[in-house]
C-alpha cells in the first residue's frame, strides 16, 4: 500500500511530461503543415505561371521564314514532321525549359518525348488545327522534368 | 532504528529521483520553447519571402505583356516576346551575364533606376532578361538590366523604422555621457591637431570645436543599439536575401526575344522584388 502512494506523484508526473510532449508535438505538426501549405502553394504558382509561358513562347518561335513552332505542330499530318523538325522542338525545350527529360503529347500519344521519364512540371495550350476533320481543336501538353540548381 | 534509516534512504531516493524527473522536465518545455519559437521565425520569413516571391511572379507576368518592352505587331501586343530595340531603351545596362561581377556594371545598374506605376508600393525591383541563345562559354549570355523604382510612400520606409528606433533607444545614464564626452575629447584632440597643422592655434581651436561636434554625435548611440535599429529596419526582403544568399523567384520566366532581322530567340526574365514595409 505504502508502494502505490509512493508512485502516485511520479505517475501524476509523467502523464504532466507526456501531456507536454504530445502538446508540443500537436504544435509543431501544425507550424510545419503551414510551411509546407505556403512552400507548396507558392511553388505551384510559379510552376505553373512558368510552364503556361514556356508553351505560348514555344508555340510562338519561328522554325524558319515561312513556318513558326505553332504551324509545324498544327500542320504536321499535312506537311509532315521530319527529324529536323523534333531536333529543332527539342532543343528549344530542353533550353526553354532547363529540363532533362519530357514529352510533347495530344490527348492520344507522345508527339515528342525523350528516353526518360517526364512528370513533375506540366504545360498545357490548345492549337487550332485547320485540316484535321475530326477535331478542330488539340490540346497539347508538355511535361517535363526541370533540372533542380 | 533500521525503520529510520529505510524511510531516510528512500526520502532520499524519492527526493533525487523528483529533481531529475523536474529537471527533464524542465528540458522538455525548454527545448519545445525553443523549437516552436525557432518554427514561427521560419513561418514568419517564409510568409514574408513567399509574398515577395508572388510579386516577383505577378511583376514578370506584367512586364511581358508591357507595351514599352513587348513586341507590337498590327497594334496587338505579343505577349512573352520582348522587343530588342525596347529594350535597349528600357534597360539601365546592356553587357554580359559575367559583368554583373564588375561593380560599375552594379552601379550603373542601380543608378540609372526608373520609376513605374505599376510597381508594388515602397520597392526596388531588379529586371535582368538574359538571351540563352547568344551564350558563349567565353563572352558569357547578353543580358539586360534595369532598377524599377514602384510608387513610395513615407509611412512605409524603412528609414522612419531606423529613426523611431534609434529615438526609443537613446538613453541618459552615466555611462553613455562618458561615452559622449570620450567621443568629444578623442575628436577634440584629433580635429585641434589638423586645425594647429593648418592654421595655427585659432585653427586649433576652431578644428578641436569641430572635432568634438563630430566625436560628440558619432557617440551619441552606442554601436550595439545602431546595429539592431539598422537590422530591425531592414526591409524583410533583404534580410532573406542576406540569410538566403538568393532573390525571391532567381529561376525566372520564360521569354522571347526578338531581333530587328525578325529572328527569335529564348530567353528568361528574371524579376528580383525588394520591399520596404
Amino acid at each position: 500500500m505504502e508502494v502505490e502512494k509512493g508512485l502516485l506523484p511520479f505517475s501524476i508526473a509523467a502523464l504532466g511530461a507526456i501531456f507536454i510532449i504530445t502538446v508540443i508535438i500537436a504544435v509543431v505538426l501544425i507550424f510545419l503543415a503551414l510551411k509546407f501549405h505556403i512552400d507548396i502553394n507558392l511553388k505551384f504558382e510559379y510552376e505553373k505561371s512558368f510552364s503556361d509561358l514556356l508553351m505560348l513562347s514555344l508555340l510562338r518561335l519561328n522554325y524558319n521564314s515561312t513556318y513558326s513552332a505553332y504551324r509545324v505542330l498544327a500542320e504536321r499530318d499535312v506537311n509532315g514532321f521530319d527529324d529536323d523538325m523534333k531536333k529543332f522542338l527539342s532543343d528549344k525545350i530542353t533550353l526553354m525549359a532547363d529540363a532533362d527529360c519530357f514529352h510533347l503529347a495530344n490527348s492520344t500519344s507522345y508527339i515528342l518525348s525523350t528516353t526518360c521519364e517526364a512528370y513533375k512540371q506540366t504545360g498545357e495550350a490548345f492549337i487550332f488545327k485547320p485540316y484535321n476533320p475530326n477535331k478542330l481543336v488539340e490540346e497539347m501538353t508538355l511535361t517535363y522534368n526541370q533540372v533542380e540548381r | 532504528m533500521l525503520l529510520l534509516q529505510k524511510r531516510q534512504s528512500k526520502g532520499i531516493a524519492l527526493t533525487i529521483s523528483a529533481v531529475l524527473e523536474g529537471l527533464f522536465l524542465i528540458g522538455i518545455v525548454a527545448l519545445g520553447y525553443w523549437l516552436i519559437l525557432s518554427i514561427i521565425l521560419d513561418i514568419h520569413v517564409t510568409t514574408l519571402s513567399s509574398d515577395n516571391e508572388r510579386h516577383a511572379i505577378n511583376l514578370a507576368n506584367v512586364l511581358l505583356s508591357y507595351e514599352n518592352l513587348a513586341y507590337v505587331k498590327d497594334g496587338k501586343i505579343e505577349r512573352g516576346v520582348l522587343e530588342v530595340e525596347k529594350l535597349d531603351n528600357f534597360a539601365s545596362k546592356k553587357g554580359s551575364t559575367y559583368d554583373f561581377n564588375k561593380s560599375e556594371f552594379v552601379s550603373g545598374m542601380l543608378e540609372n533606376y526608373k520609376e513605374i506605376v505599376f510597381g508594388y508600393p515602397n520597392s526596388l525591383n531588379i529586371v535582368t532578361v538574359v538571351d540563352f541563345d547568344s551564350c558563349k562559354q567565353d563572352t558569357g549570355c547578353t543580358s539586360w538590366v534595369t532598377t524599377l523604382v514602384g510608387p513610395s510612400s513615407v509611412e512605409g520606409l524603412a528609414v522612419n523604422d531606423f529613426v523611431r528606433c534609434l529615438s526609443e533607444n537613446f538613453k541618459n545614464t552615466p555611462q553613455d555621457w562618458a561615452r559622449r564626452l570620450g567621443g568629444c575629447g578623442a575628436g577634440g584632440v584629433i580635429g585641434g591637431g589638423i586645425g594647429f597643422l593648418i592654421a595655427g592655434p585659432l585653427g586649433a581651436a576652431i578644428g578641436g570645436a569641430i572635432g568634438c561636434g563630430i566625436g560628440f554625435l558619432t557617440t551619441l548611440w552606442d554601436p550595439g543599439d545602431i546595429k539592431k535599429c539598422g537590422i530591425n529596419a531592414m526591409p524583410e526582403s533583404l534580410k532573406y536575401f542576406l540569410t538566403s544568399g538568393r532573390f525571391a523567384a532567381a529561376e525566372g520566366l520564360p521569354t522571347l526575344i526578338r531581333y530587328p532581322d525578325g529572328s527569335m530567340h529564348t530567353g528568361r526574365i528574371i524579376v528580383s522584388v525588394i520591399e520596404w514595409r
